[in-house]
């Protein structure tokens, strides 16, 4: 074992000891009860229970519409344009005429 | 124990977690699709042993695809395998139609219940699949008439006949989705009682009730789409009513999927089911 | 393929996918062709497939709104329809689709978006492994640790961006709004899942590539090496305590 392998050794001994004695004394970060979101405690819009994709053993009445849907432009939260004005900086700022360009819905 | 003479269970939706476990719903069973369990771990788990603690389950396969004219997917039965081991649940059930294609192996997973011809070679073919399964689970499985919107040229035999078959064929079980009957009924111009009375009510272990949206097809005419995702409507009530006439109480589910609406909204769609069950039974006991 | 009045499910299937199809023999009632009420099902599939791949990636619906989302949606899903029943893990490779599909370019961070969402729906339905305690991690010979390995929960994942995916991600899951979002900041993040409450921690890069190390089997000599050579103020102990805290460490494997 080379020396230098030897202290960082030490040093990772140390700090591992370190890191146990601080993480005892704060709650872990997922102290949260199993299951508790479920129970409604639960920040909005991060709910566990909601159940994500699953199979469907149904039809729909909701209707696809197809068509040339690249006119369309992000709009959600998206919709934001002084954020866009900073993200797209420099070398993006063709996307960002695009997005300007393009009414948004 | 349920009381089995009103045995009414509704479709299981993660959403209603915290509602069932709170109020203790006086309901039979729950039922879940398989496939929604067949993850390693996590909260679906969790939540279906927690609901396994206090109440029946019922196990409905969405993607086995029994009516493939390819083979059966084993890598999925032994999922399936899996999921039943795991929850011992009181009822499995799959579908009379197809949902996946295997094509030089790549399989190709199409999340819907597909249709197929009614013919002598489909249904040799469904037959050997629903033994599989069911030799592979070592238990009976019930299989569901589908809600159908087209028709095929090639079609033999009336669906009546190819269920009375199929189930003569495999001993399985069956579903009896009033709905669909509703649907197919006026989808494929059929009369929806001829259909009850011709059906094999003898190996009906379920109904199933849920609710439809209305379309129209190439003529534009009424064509109904199975979008369980409404309220049981009227006209599925009634037919209902005759089926509970004929079998006396039985047990039935109310499915909702899509547009999944608040738990007292869907439970009490399962109150009025056993309303049904209970107004019957108590006309046949003043009868008798 | 010679034409055939036989049924094929081969036809139906790939009919499905195209706007026009109608396979030969799907008829209605009264024998006649019936294209419209075979889109039924052309109709079912697609919208199923779209409304599963809504569910799997909230955050990147959210962000982007819904009609350009479900556009996307119909893109990705008819170029890589499902190829497992296991719909509840639906959607992989739709980050890499959006790197390459011309028109996501308008949203620069949403791969590193659907990176998270990808992780936190693998994370959601991983096995329950229990993350070692701080006790359990203390009772290992402290000469030990050098050389020794680790085997992080299966639910661990790292992402590491140029952009603020992380409050981002948050902003889009929390009903917030992105404009407090800081756009010159860049952000790495950590999916784990100690119990059944899937977690998304905000982490510095440097971390981040080092629970890549450790995943690629690095010792923690090596981790330490690696973190002192990248930052002079590398903290050892910040970086374990955050993985002892986060509940990312299954196993410790001593290797002398």
């Amino acid at each position: 074992m080379s020396k230098t392998k030897t202290a960082t050794g030490l040093v990772v001994a140390s700090a591992v000891a370190a890191a146990i004695s601080t993480a005892g004394t704060v709650a872990p970060a997922h102290a949260e009860g199993a299951m508790e979101k479920c129970y409604g405690v639960s920040l909005a819009g991060k709910n566990d229970c909601a159940a994500g994709p699953g199979t469907s053993c149904a039809g729909t009445s909701k209707v696809d519409y197809q068509g040339n849907a690249w006119t369309l432009v992000p709009a959600g939260l998206c919709e934001n344009k002084d954020f866009w004005a900073k993200v797209l900086p420099g070398d993006r700022a063709g996307s960002l005429e695009a997005i300007d360009r393009d009414p948004v819905a | 124990m349920t009381n089995k003479q009103l045995d009414v269970g509704v479709g299981f939706k993660p959403e209603h977690f915290q509602d069932i476990m709170q109020s203790s719903p006086d309901l039979g069973f729950f039922e879940v699709h398989a496939e929604n369990y067949m993850g390693d771990g996590g909260a679906p788990h969790k939540m279906l042993s927690a609901l396994a603690e206090k109440f029946d389950l019922s196990v409905h396969g969405v993607g086995m695809s029994i009516g493939t004219l390819g083979d059966l997917d084993k890598e999925h039965l032994s999922r399936l395998r899996k999921v039943v081991d795991r929850y011992q649940p009181r009822l499995v059930s799959e579908h009379l139609a197809w949902s996946s294609h295997n094509e030089a192996k790549n399989l190709m997973f199409l999340n819907d219940l597909l249709p197929l011809p009614y013919t002598e070679e489909t249904l040799a073919r469904v037959s050997e699949h629903v033994t599989e399964v069911q030799d592979t689970l070592g238990r009976q499985i019930l299989m569901e008439n589908p809600s159908t919107y087209v028709a095929f040229s090639d079609t033999q035999m009336s669906e009546i006949e190819f269920i009375t078959r199929m189930q003569a064929n495999t001993g399985c079980g069956l579903i009896l989705d009033v709905n669909n009957v509703y649907i197919s009924a006026n989808n494929q111009k059929m009369d929806s009682y001829a259909y009850l009375d011709a059906f094999p009510l003898h190996a009906v272990g379920e109904i199933h009730l849920a609710g439809h949206a209305e379309d129209t097809d190439d003529d534009g005419e009424r064509l109904l789409i199975d979008a369980h995702d409404r309220k049981v409507a009227p006209d599925v009530w009634t037919l209902y009513e005759y089926v509970v006439g004929k079998t006396g109480p039985i047990t039935t589910l109310i499915e909702w999927d899509n547009d999944v609406p608040d738990w007292p909204t869907l439970y009490q769609e399962a109150v009025d089911a056993k309303t049904i069950m209970r107004k019957l039974k108590a006309f046949t006991d003043a009868a008798e | 393929m010679p034409p055939s009045n036989s049924f094929s499910q081969s036809q139906f299937a790939e009919g499905l996918f195209q706007p026009e199809a109608l396979p030969t023999g799907i008829v209605d009632p009264a024998g006649a062709p019936a294209p419209k009420r075979y889109s039924v099902y052309k109709n079912n599939v697609i919208v199923s497939y779209i409304e599963a791949l809504g569910a799997a990636y909230p955050a990147c619906k959210t962000l982007v709104g819904e009609d350009f989302f479900n556009a996307l949606a119909r893109e990705f899903v008819t170029q890589n329809p499902p190829n497992s029943q296991l719909m509840i893990l639906f959607g992989e490779g739709f980050d890499a689709f959006l790197n390459s599909f011309e028109p996501a370019q308008q949203v620069p961070f949403l791969p590193d978006i659907a990176k998270i969402e990808r992780a936190w729906r693998i994370a959601y339905h991983s096995a329950d492994i229990a993350p070692m305690t701080g006790e359990a991690i203390a009772a290992v010979p402290p000469e030990a640790l050098g050389d020794a390995t680790i085997t992080l929960l299966p639910s661990v994942a790292t992402i590491s961006s140029q952009f603020p995916i992380y409050n981002l991600w948050f902003a889009a899951t929390s009903g917030g709004s992105i404009d407090q979002v800081d756009p010159s900041v860049s952000e790495s993040a950590l999916v784990v899942r100690p119990a059944f409450d899937v977690f998304v921690h905000p982490i510095p890069h440097l971390f981040a590539e080092l629970i890549e190390k450790i995943a690629n089997g690095a010792t923690l000599n090596e981790v330490a090496q690696a973190g002192a050579e990248n930052d002079v103020q590398f903290d050892f102990a910040q970086f374990f305590g955050l993985l002892i805290q986060t509940g990312a460490i299954a196993e410790i494997h001593q290797n002398n």
